[in-house]
């Protein structure tokens, strides 16, 4: 059985060695997940693996997250993300290079220069845009674009057919389209 | 639009939709997501990460358990149950299995396996009896119970004590050898509340040594007993024929590479490519986003440092005709072209 998050966190704050387990046992097929989506290599996905389980304990304390799930997520994401852009040979054919494609196809061009502070609009933008959407939406959506799961998959897991997974995320991205050119983000 | 702007826009959405997404939403639910996992290894395997080291070591000291034995009755899913689009051309190299172990109060059986030269999935259903629900390894009391087939709200804890139950959390992974890699993937589907069965999908990265495999199945009851169940099993590679060797009209047409001789084969799962690339220019090699083949629908590969300490490229699951000429297209970033090469059958 699982512990809940904040017991969890309160290990990492007691430093016991038991936080270094529950990680693993409750978020560690997520993180692998987001790993073999983003890298290829195996022992790339494996040490960065480690590498996010490591910066997790070096980071809470004094961190206290509010969702550990996503926090471990997000860092797994940041580190397979660093090994991607540092490794050559990966950047071909994963499911990030084409989930990143189909997105950017949908926001082809800022009506501002690009810059840390568009990223951070954007996101905000996103932010807003998936607040708006039904949950069955929203997860089609993340696990897409930010998970970067195959359309196959993310059909079995909602027992749709890829077909209709991929319809719904065309206009999905149809509508990201327009929420954008609404509130002025894009051309 | 730059495309490391809507990479770093998308990396930093809100945490609440990356916890609320890590599971499938309720409504649609009969199966949960796919999980990956590490394939277990017992043997001792050289590490440059030292705190890889550990994290294996607690996982192996976490699986060391054991309980006396009983069966109960399985409701079988096989292979074909969990995807929509394996070629039909698979269906006579499925195996069927009936080895079962058990411990007190579960047990688990394996069903059906598959196997080619680059893949292996395996189905192990797992059954609570009467004593327990049976969820997966990453769910908890507090995961929606619908998440193993239950219509409703009520989370798994509230699911079990209406029932009178107890929750047992299960997963299960092949043991690593020379044949089988280190990364592998199992997806769960609950026939009922009290069995589920558990596809296991592993890299295959030589030709089986030997047919028999362990697949370990593991367990975590609520009291924090961790269970595991052993089941040895014999596994038959499904025959692959060689379409043959082919020779690249010019090697070097790929900027930063030098491209071998391709190996093409196929099995019932599809048609593999296999070819060195040698790099000679890292920067130019950088560039390059994506391959595409002439006439084939690509299936999943990539290219990978392997135990050689050579770059090779590496696709299966293909579909699609080849001819005595194979052409692979290499894109950049910005979907470019960057090169073309031909290959032609030696």
């Amino acid at each position: 059985m699982c512990l809940k998050d904040h017991e969890i966190v309160e290990l990492f704050f007691e430093r016991s060695e038991q936080a270094i387990t529950e990680p693993i046992l409750k978020y560690g097929a997520a993180i692998k997940n987001v790993a073999s989506n983003i890298l290829k290599n195996p022992q790339d996905m494996e040490e960065c693996q480690s590498d996010t389980y490591l910066q997790v304990w070096n980071r809470i304390p004094p961190t206290r997250p509010n969702h550990l799930g996503a926090y471990v997520c997000r860092i797994a994401r940041n580190v397979c993300l660093k090994r991607y852009h540092a490794n050559t040979a990966e950047k071909r054919n994963s499911h990030y290079d084409v989930a990143l494609e189909e997105l950017e196809a949908t926001i082809p061009s800022l009506s501002t220069v690009e810059s840390d502070y568009d990223a951070k609009e954007l996101t905000e933008y996103l932010n807003s845009f998936l607040k708006e959407l039904g949950r069955e939406d929203r997860y089609l959506f993340m696990r897409r674009y930010w998970y970067g799961d195959g359309v196959s998959e993310i059909a079995r897991n909602l027992d749709i057919s890829a077909h209709t997974a991929s319809v719904r995320l065309f206009r999905l991205r149809q509508k990201l389209q327009t929420y954008l050119q609404k509130e002025g983000m894009i051309l | 639009m730059n495309r490391k702007l809507v990479s770093k826009a998308i990396s930093n959405i809100d945490d609440a939709f990356i916890a609320e997404t890590l599971s499938p939403p309720g409504a649609a639910l009969d199966r949960a997501p796919e999980r990956t996992i590490q394939m277990s290894k017992f043997e001792s395997k050289k590490s440059k990460v030292r705190s890889r080291r550990l994290f294996s070591l607690i996982l192996a000291a976490c699986l060391v358990f054991a309980m006396a034995l009983t069966a109960y009755a399985c409701n079988l899913f096989g292979i074909r149950d969990f995807f929509t689009m394996l070629p039909e051309t698979a269906d006579p190299y499925i195996q069927e299995h009936t080895e079962t172990k058990a411990a007190e109060d579960w047990s688990a059986r394996i069903t059906e396996s598959l196997c080619d030269e680059t893949l292996v999935y395996v189905t192990v259903t797992v059954s609570g009896g009467d004593k327990y629900i049976i969820a997966p390894t990453d769910a908890d009391p507090d995961t929606l119970a619908v998440n193993i087939g239950i219509e409703g709200d009520m989370t798994l804890g509230e699911y079990v004590a209406q029932q009178g139950k107890q929750l047992l959390f299960v997963g299960a992974s092949l043991e690593q050898n020379d044949s089988l890699g280190g990364v592998g993937s199992q997806s769960f589907r609950n026939a009922s509340d009290s069995e589920m069965t558990i596809l296991i999908t592993a890299e295959k990265t030589a030709a089986l040594t030997e047919n028999e495999i362990i697949c370990h199945v593991y367990a975590v009851d609520e009291e924090w007993n961790k269970l595991t169940l052993d089941i040895p099993f014999n596994l038959a590679e499904a025959p692959s024929e060689g379409i043959g060797t082919y020779v690249p009209v010019d090697a070097e047409s790929i900027p930063g590479m030098i491209i071998g001789e391709a190996t093409i084969t196929e099995t019932p799962l599809g048609i593999s490519i296999r070819y060195m690339e040698t790099i000679t220019d890292e920067e130019a090699v950088s560039n390059i986003k994506k391959v595409e083949f002439d006439g084939l629908v690509y299936g999943k590969g990539g290219t990978v440092l392997e135990d050689d300490g050579n770059w090779w490229f590496t696709v299966s699951g293909c579909t699609g005709d080849v001819g005595d000429t194979l052409i692979a297209r290499y894109y950049d970033w910005d979907n470019q072209l960057v090169g073309t090469i031909q290959f032609v059958k030696k």
